[in-house]
């Protein structure tokens, strides 16, 4: 294509567009969680008859409202960005993905009709006509999840194309259902949506605790404050449990990817990419253990607390499931399954014990809310590292990609990916000589390399390993 | 099968037509766009009254605008996003291109984008909360005005520039630009009708939003039961109105500068809308005179209604000498059009503005002096002449369409520019000749004063520093199969701008044909190193 | 909608209007100190932030009269 590639100032172009990403994705799924949660927990309060629950709704629909201008204005940029910065890239997904991109367009104007005209607007005038209006706002949801399921495949795509190839910049295909039906599509869409659920619930629940210690000092009697006390341990006990599908959900998801995305699976578990989901493993374990604690304190329920062990015995078997934690040695399962267990009984002790209402314990529900929401921004920030340099998984290299990612992607594709289970075993099992054990593999036929790919792999291995 | 579609298809098809799609999109977009930029200066102007008369009448009618507003700006963005996937996947080519002309500009946009919507909502979801600090919060919403105005400055500069390209010299393909800035174009930017489109839009933006929140209070008037709610709203129909009608009253000013610009630099665009050619004519209708017999209704009813309220001295009356004037100035910009297109024109317009004035007067004896009717009218008159404005706009610039009709390979939207409809007076000729012929500085060729200028010592030199202000070279190179195609396709690249003396057009015409007949010559490479 | 409903939904109308009626008598400007700090705050932080970015558009649009 004969369209050139435009340069950013300061930071490189890919730089720029996550932060661009980065400012919309919070706010969307955000937006989407609250749409879909809003009308559940309205019609609890109308079917219970319990006023708090229609207040937490239409709080949670007033913030979504505020969010809506905002994020659809951040939403705008990815797009215009992409289409100056990466021309080749938009052009030609955008052509196998017109119709969808269409579809979202119309599906977006639905949901706002619905949300600002036939939800939000309407509270106070279809009071005594709830279940008109509890419609309306599943409507309002249900559109708004239909624009999530759009772009969640599009975005799968870019990760597992399938098998579809990425159509050149002038076969005009439009749609493509095996493209939108991707191999990690599903899993990507049903992760997103429970994990929206859980960080935009444990996050609320965090800010529901800042208010209701604001109160408190204020009022330590009124309505208020009671409102706020109740609304942070709801919405942090609905956020925490949503969060148990996560473990489950993400371990099919990564098979996917390890089937479809080899490479980037490599990426993720033991390459380039591991450090961060490391992070976010660590950031789980802060809300898992404040909030933990935190429920089955602030709920004294023998239910709930059998509900959270059985999440967690589900989240053990998956630890336990995890090839690459054999990096640490065989030592690791029984002490992660001794740490588990000991948590589990902690828990249990600490069921209904204690004063969940103390100041220290509104900040730590806070700290809890954030760490789930870095979770979350971890989470599409690995999704897109694991691929690089490719914009669209084996279909389209970055503009800007550099010789580190390049012959990196060469050691993982045709070193790694046939010889080892994960990157740490380089370290782990490294030879005497690279350039040996290289020529070695190449006379056993183990590995298919030409000499200048030989060379380059044994380069890199040389600097790096 | 996934390709099967594009075996068949050599561009991608909307149903009723690509050009339907996106017509469609950006007046759906431009109505709430234009609307949403109007109302944010009608809040602040009615802010200001209830501040300075302490009347919270004027306070509360600006936050149920600002309310509308929260709602239909999300509609906009929505379609402005909708119109961009549209237009990546109907019009790809010209899509990308333009794109690197006004990247940058478009990345400004879009912050402002962000930056507006943000203080829409800090505006509206913080009213109640800022009564202690009301001219802070006056200050923030008065805020939205420069930035929707530079905004849609920033957009019209594209949309000017579709029109009029002017002395563009958009050196995409080889130098990146003169300053190395690639995504910038100054001369594209600032092209010959910038100014003016933004002005026009901007008075224009005004006066509709002015006239669609009197409208609305004239219908809310007609549902109120309650003396206070009536009285609330035709006060503020009132002076949404007179900001209106003020705004609406320079907008002749503006578009007649606005189409004297149009004649010298976008002459084929001028022709069509003046003589009424091309797209701006469908169906049979000349949608352009339609616009202008809707304006002419608007003036005789606004007159009137002004001259009603300056009578009994009514609220917010607008003084007389002002109206009587600038209309005085409609007036003559119909002669001239009359002049230009026909007189029948102008008598039918006239009439117009009659008919308006009469039933303005028989609607407010009707209502015994209320607007209500006169404002909802007014709204829906007003809304009808945004999309035509920006329909006349976009349908005069020259169409590509065969010339005897005929589909190319089944479909009729051609996206090389192989044909061009052509009016039979200037049969044979695309340059449109004028009576008193193009000005001077139109025929010589300027240098970009302090860049470097590319002194074009070869035929390959010409063409590679004038042939690329809309197109990439590669398109410069395209087989026509013969010299007078060529001559037809740079007469054509003339018309629209390209700075080229009739001498310099020979030695382009000549060379580009040579350099086709060798290239046909040379077999082709079997290796493929081409 | 059964009577009791409609009844209820006429009740509400009444109840919203006499409120706006209410509202449009009286301009309820109050003390600065009865303002929510944190939306005050909110507020100048971003109308620092937003001046400065129009005005930081604003110049980048006259330098680009003369600069290419």
């Amino acid at each position: 294509m004969d369209l050139p590639v435009i340069e950013t100032p300061v930071f490189p172009r890919w730089v720029w567009m996550e932060e661009i990403t980065y400012s919309h994705i919070p706010i969307a799924t955000l937006v989407t969680a609250f749409m879909l949660l809003a009308p559940l927990f309205e019609y609890i309060g109308y079917r219970w008859g319990k006023p708090r629950w229609d207040r937490l709704s239409k709080s949670l629909i007033w913030f979504a409202m505020i969010l809506f201008s905002p994020g659809a204005a951040l939403g705008t940029g990815i797009p215009m960005f992409i289409i100056g910065t990466y021309p080749e890239f938009w052009s030609r997904w955008a052509n196998l993905f017109f119709w969808p991109l269409i579809a979202q367009f119309m599906f977006f104007l639905a949901e706002v009709f619905f949300l600002f005209f036939l939800y939000y607007l309407t509270w106070d005038r279809w009071m005594h006509r709830k279940k008109l209006h509890i419609t309306m706002g599943v409507c309002a949801a249900f559109f708004g999840y239909l624009v999530q399921i759009v772009w969640d495949s599009l975005g799968a795509y870019m990760l597992t194309p399938g098998g579809v190839p990425l159509p050149g910049v002038d076969e005009p295909v439009g749609w493509s259902l095996a493209a939108m039906l991707n191999p990690s599509f599903p899993f990507l869409l049903i992760h997103r949506t429970f994990g929206n659920f859980s960080y935009a619930m444990m996050l609320t629940g965090g800010v529901m605790s800042l208010r209701f210690m604001g109160q408190r000092r204020k009022d330590p009697l009124s309505e208020n404050t009671a409102y706020f006390k109740w609304a942070t341990k709801t919405c942090f006990t609905i956020g925490f449990m949503c969060f148990f599908a996560m473990p489950v959900i993400g371990w099919f998801y990564a098979r996917v990817l390890q089937e479809h995305a080899p490479i980037g699976f490599l990426a993720m578990m033991g390459g380039h990419v591991t450090d961060y989901l490391t992070i976010k493993m660590m950031l789980i374990s802060v809300f898992l253990v404040i909030g933990g604690t935190y429920v089955v304190k602030q709920n004294n329920s023998k239910a709930l607390t059998a509900a959270i062990t059985l999440g967690l015995l589900i989240l053990l078997v998956v630890i336990l499931r995890h090839p690459p934690l054999d990096y640490f040695g065989g030592w690791w399962r029984p002490v992660s399954a001794g740490i588990v267990i000991l948590f589990i009984a902690w828990l249990w002790l600490n069921k209904g014990r204690g004063d969940p209402n103390r100041t220290a314990w509104q900040y730590a529900i806070f700290i809890a809310g954030l760490a789930a929401f870095f979770t979350f921004c971890l989470g599409g920030f690995i999704r897109e590292r694991m691929k690089t340099p490719d914009t669209v998984y084996g279909e389209i290299v970055k503009p800007e990609w550099t010789d580190v990612e390049a012959d990196r992607y060469l050691v993982y594709e045709k070193w790694i990916h046939p010889l080892y289970k994960t990157p740490t075993e380089l370290d782990r099992n490294r030879p005497d000589s690279w350039r040996v054990a290289v020529q070695q593999a190449r006379q056993d036929e183990t590995v298919t390399l030409t000499d200048t790919e030989a060379e380059t792999i044994i380069n890199y291995l040389e600097a790096n390993h | 099968m996934i390709f099967l579609a594009a075996a068949q298809n050599p561009f991608l098809q909307f149903p009723g037509g690509a050009k339907f799609a996106i017509g469609f999109l950006a007046l759906f977009h431009t109505s709430v766009g234009s609307l949403a930029i109007g109302f944010a200066f009608v809040v602040t102007i009615l802010q200001l009254v209830g501040y300075v008369r302490r009347d919270n009448q004027f306070d509360r009618m600006a936050k149920r605008i600002q309310l509308w507003h929260v709602c239909i700006y999300n509609i906009g963005t929505i379609n402005a996003i909708g119109l961009v996937f549209a237009l990546s996947g109907l019009y790809p080519q010209f899509w990308s291109q333009i794109f690197v002309q006004f990247f940058w500009t478009l990345i400004i946009e879009e912050a402002l984008f962000f930056m507006l919507a943000l203080t829409l909502t800090f505006h509206y979801f913080f009213w109640d909360d800022l009564w202690g600090h009301k001219k802070l919060h006056i200050f923030l919403g008065a805020l939205l005005t420069p930035m929707f105005f530079l905004q849609f400055a920033i957009i019209n500069g594209m949309s000017a520039y579709m029109l009029t390209p002017g002395f563009s010299e958009g050196q995409v393909s080889q130098w990146s630009g003169t300053a190395g800035i690639l995504g910038w174009d100054k001369l594209a930017f600032y092209n010959p009708t910038f100014l003016m489109l933004t002005l026009h839009r901007a008075a224009a933006n005004f006066a509709y939003a002015g006239f669609i929140v009197a409208a609305v209070c004239g219908f809310e008037i007609y549902r109120a039961k309650h003396e206070k709610v009536l009285s609330w709203n035709e006060r503020g129909g009132r002076l949404s109105f007179k900001i209106a009608i003020i705004s609406f009253l320079s907008l002749p000013i503006v578009g007649f500068f606005y189409a004297w610009v149009l004649k010298y630099h976008g002459k084929e665009a001028y022709e069509n809308l003046m003589i009424g050619r091309g797209d701006v004519v469908a169906g049979g209708i000349d949608w352009w005179w339609v616009k202008h017999l809707i304006v002419a209704t608007m003036i005789g009813m606004g007159l009137m209604f002004c001259y009603r309220a300056a009578k009994y001295r009514r609220e917010f009356r607008v003084p007389m000498t002002a109206v009587y004037a600038l209309s005085f100035v409609y007036l003559m910009f119909y002669v001239g059009m009359g002049a230009q297109m026909t007189w029948k024109f102008f008598w039918v317009s006239l009439a117009a503005a009659v008919f308006g004035g009469m039933l303005c007067i028989h609607l407010l004896n009707f209502h015994e002096g209320s607007g209500r009717a006169v404002f909802l009218l007014m709204g829906i008159l007003s809304f009808f002449t945004v999309i035509l404005g920006g329909y006349a706009r976009e349908a005069s610039r020259p169409r590509f369409v065969s010339p005897s009709g005929e589909r190319l390979k089944g479909f009729n939207r051609i996206a090389d520019y192989d044909n061009i409809y052509r009016s039979e007076e200037r049969a044979g000729n695309v340059s449109m000749a004028m009576l008193r012929g193009d000005p001077d500085y139109i025929e010589e060729v300027r240098g970009r004063p302090q860049q470097l200028t590319i002194q074009p010592e070869t035929p390959e030199d010409l063409i590679s520093s004038r042939c690329i202000s809309c197109h990439t070279l590669q398109r410069a190179f395209r087989p026509q199969g013969s010299e007078e195609k060529w001559d037809r396709v740079v007469g054509r690249m003339h018309a629209y701008g390209t700075r080229l003396t009739p001498q310099e057009k020979k030695i382009v015409v000549q060379h580009i044909w040579e350099k086709e007949q060798v290239e046909k010559a040379i077999p082709a490479d079997p290796g493929g190193m081409q | 909608m059964d009577e009791k409903t409609k009844k209820q939904v006429t009740k509400d109308k009444r109840k919203i209007a006499a409120a706006v009626e209410h509202e449009l008598d009286v301009y309820p400007l109050r003390e600065a100190s009865e303002d929510p700090n944190w939306a005050i705050r909110t507020v100048w932080v971003w109308v620092g932030i937003a001046v400065f970015l129009l005005l930081f558009f604003v110049v980048m649009t006259i330098l680009g009269i003369f600069y290419d």
